[in-house]
């Protein structure tokens, strides 16, 4: 291209013959098992070192991140269930007759989907 | 071929790369000062409905012409001010120029308290909510747009629960998860397994999203900083390039509980492929989508490419299914030049055409 600076030429020659064998690389089954292994490394350090200062963080009676963290998950699990139960309930006070007035019908929201057993829903 | 300058031109050559040498030393150090960023996110807006983290957001037409309101439902991995970054490069600002009465939902940053949000949470719950809220506040059914993983989410929400729906479109939406990039190749091997990315808090940290999006184009950031030297002078191009890569890089974390469904449902088991994902106890079948159905990909997107996207026109039971394919990638169909002057366009006459003038005495 006209507009392409000299300086560029040969960068753009590199990424066209590089481009390919990188986006091989990331690929590659060599990629594959390194990519898990620092994964797997990373999560034992973290581990290791989440247990060690709780560790010391229980002795002294103080609670540790991950003390903090599982309440905050509880508390989520909490605001959900509220949630939900406050979904159900206003979809039943607009399905319920209103008091002398007339008869609504009993649903305003239908599932169209089949029932199933399999729920993949993490436990 | 060899080709000879005359020494006007030569001379012209040279004083203007001086010049473009003094603008590309002050805009590099704007740039490494950080220092002139555009301000994102400027269209006038309402926060309407919130719950928990998750927000909608109103933006209302000056010139309404369009009664059925816009739902943009944003993706879970990046944050929602990709559809209005700067005015000028705003999908909100076209759509509010085109008639459009815009809302937004914007899911917020997940933490710990929401770990355990599961697929449902937002396909049965958030979602449905927001478009119940939507049609009350507008008196009218909802065309509810779906971008990237927003996508998937919509589909399973419209084909799993009666909303007030007039019509569904979907961008970059990933259906087939064969074709993804190497990070879901990884996952789907078995390589990686999700509880392995999944950090301290109960989610998938932003820096294992941003580099899941990275090895899917190695070089591409080299690629962009060489771009950017080129055009460090234009003033332009740095405030496009601080936009895009500060968006681009500005991920957020997925929910634990959802990424373990998205890992075994669709990387996995490609379920979405079957048009029958089970949820909430139930099969939702995507053919139970009846609504007219708008599929629009990007035949130059490396993050969901098109191939993975195509399949969700014939997986839905609409007999108005249609597909938009655009020469962009995945950011661009919605970002730049192009995405403002045609495509954007397109999917406003293709929502004009599924739904209802405003009529005298409309205020909602």
């Amino acid at each position: 291209m006209a507009d392409t600076p000299l300086w560029r030429q040969p960068i753009n020659g590199a990424e066209r013959a590089l481009g390919p064998h990188v986006e091989a690389l990331v690929r590659s089954e060599e990629f594959a098992i390194a990519v898990g292994l620092a994964m797997r490394a990373r999560k034992a350090v973290e581990h290791r070192i989440a247990r060690s200062s709780s560790g010391v963080l229980h002795r002294l009676n103080l609670p540790a991140a991950t003390d903090v963290t599982r309440i905050l998950q509880e508390i989520g699990r909490l605001n959900r269930e509220v949630s939900e139960l406050k979904v159900q309930l206003s979809r039943q006070e607009k399905a319920a007759p209103e008091p002398g007035g007339p008869t609504k019908p009993a649903t305003t929201r239908t599932r169209r989907a089949k029932s199933s057993g399999d729920d993949p829903r993490p436990r | 071929m060899a080709t000879t300058l005359d020494p006007g031109e030569l001379a012209a050559r040279v004083r203007r790369d001086a010049e473009r040498s003094v603008l590309r030393l002050r805009n590099g150090l704007k740039h490494a000062a950080g220092v002139g960023r555009p301000t994102l996110s400027r269209t006038p807006r309402d926060v309407v409905w919130r719950s928990e983290k998750a927000e909608l957001w109103r933006y209302r037409s000056d010139d309404r012409q369009v009664r059925t309101p816009l739902l943009f439902v944003h993706s879970l991995v990046s944050r929602s001010y990709v559809f209005d970054l700067v005015p000028g490069n705003s999908v909100v600002e076209a759509m509010l120029g085109q008639g459009f009465d815009v809302f937004l939902v914007d899911w917020g940053v997940p933490d710990e308290l929401e770990a355990a949000n599961t697929l449902e949470t937002y396909t049965d719950g958030y979602i449905p909510r927001i478009i119940d809220h939507v049609a009350e506040l507008t008196d009218s059914e909802v065309n509810v747009f779906g971008y990237c993983f927003g996508g998937v989410m919509s589909m399973l929400s419209v084909a799993g629960n009666a909303s007030p729906v007039r019509s569904l479109a979907v961008q970059a939406t990933p259906v087939d998860w064969s074709r993804m990039g190497p990070f879901t190749t990884l996952l789907q091997q078995g390589r990686l397994e999700p509880d392995q990315v999944i950090d301290q808090t109960g989610n998938v940290s932003e820096d294992v999203m941003l580099n899941s999006m990275r090895v899917v184009q190695p070089i591409g950031e080299i690629t962009q900083y060489v771009d950017l030297w080129q055009h460090l002078w234009n003033d332009q191009y740095v405030a496009a390039h601080q936009v895009m890569t500060h968006w681009a890089t500005d991920h957020i974390p997925f929910p634990g509980a959802a990424f373990r469904q998205t890992v075994d449902l669709f990387a996995r088991r490609n379920l979405l492929m079957t048009g029958h994902v089970p949820l909430g106890g139930r099969t939702v079948d995507l053919s139970a989508i009846t609504v007219p159905f708008l599929n629009i990909l990007g035949e130059k997107d490396t993050l969901v490419p098109a191939e993975s996207s195509m399949p969700a026109t014939g997986l839905v039971g609409s007999d108005d299914a249609e597909e938009f394919r655009h020469p962009a990638g995945h950011v661009g169909l919605v970002v730049g030049r192009t995405a403002h002057k045609k495509y954007l366009p397109a999917l406003g006459d293709w929502l004009r055409r599924h739904s209802d003038p405003v009529t005298e005495g409309d205020t909602r």
